[in-house]
């Protein structure tokens, strides 16, 4: 189910799991940190000429531990339901 | 070497008359573009949520991107997909190297196996991705080229080397 969407990032309602998925292109896995709170998703990723700043709510608590996937510029984040 | 800009793309000036109230929640934006131009930065992007009133009710999205033009003028687009449109249009930047046309074109999310371009006339028409991912552009390279566009994918980048004609 989608839940969410908003410029470069949809957000999937997976029942034990949100799945987030963010435009990065131009960017490598390494230049890329997300930082995940209770409830939202910072993204910041500095490559050279490019920086990507993202700030996403979430509409249910998450965990702190996501995994992360980078391929062909796009940005997979999943982050179990707390 | 200096690269210069073809695209001919008028600078956006009146930001807050562009964005109205979202502007106070992009922050310090304009501070961040200032931090660009010190730091050398040609491009950078924000997103994030908003919300009209305080219960929450009224939320929207937004996306902002800037780039430094050849000409120190910075540009500003928004962005985003319409719903209506399965196909996207992607951000297209043309650089005029001396003998050469560099063109960038932001794919992110496609397979370079389903990038096709093809050159006619001083025109390169882009299609690109299947499924829920797909994009199409037309671009106007403003100058006659010839031989066979070069290309290179990395990371959601495509790269087209041009030359001369």
């Amino acid at each position: 189910m989608r839940s969410g969407t908003l410029s470069g990032v949809d957000i999937f309602d997976e029942t034990d799991q949100l799945q987030v998925i963010v435009d990065l292109p131009g960017v490598s896995r390494e230049d890329i940190s997300v930082n995940v709170k209770s409830n939202a998703v910072k993204i910041v990723a500095l490559a050279g000429a490019r920086e990507y700043h993202k700030h996403i709510n979430l509409d249910v608590p998450v965990r702190s531990e996501p995994v992360i996937h980078y391929n062909n510029g796009i940005l997979e984040i999943l982050l179990g339901k707390a | 070497m200096e690269r210069k800009k073809i695209r001919k793309d008028e600078p956006i000036l009146d930001f807050g008359l562009k964005f109205g109230g979202i502007l106070t929640e992009l922050g310090n934006f304009t501070q961040d573009i200032t931090k660009m131009v010190e730091e050398g930065k040609t491009e950078m992007s924000r997103t994030g949520e908003f919300s009209l009133d305080r219960s929450k009710k009224i939320k929207g999205m937004y996306g902002v991107s800037v780039r430094m033009g050849g000409d120190g003028m910075p540009r500003v687009d928004t962005f985003g997909r319409r719903p209506e449109s399965e196909t996207r249009e992607p951000i297209v930047d043309v650089f005029d190297e001396a003998d050469r046309l560099q063109v960038i074109v932001e794919l992110p999310g496609v397979e370079e196996k389903d990038i096709a371009v093809e050159l006619k006339d001083s025109t390169l028409y882009l299609t690109a991705g299947k499924g829920e991912r797909k994009y199409k552009k037309e671009i106007d390279l403003g100058v006659p080229v010839k031989g066979e566009p070069k290309k290179q994918y990395k990371n959601g980048i495509l790269e087209i080397n041009l030359k001369k004609a």
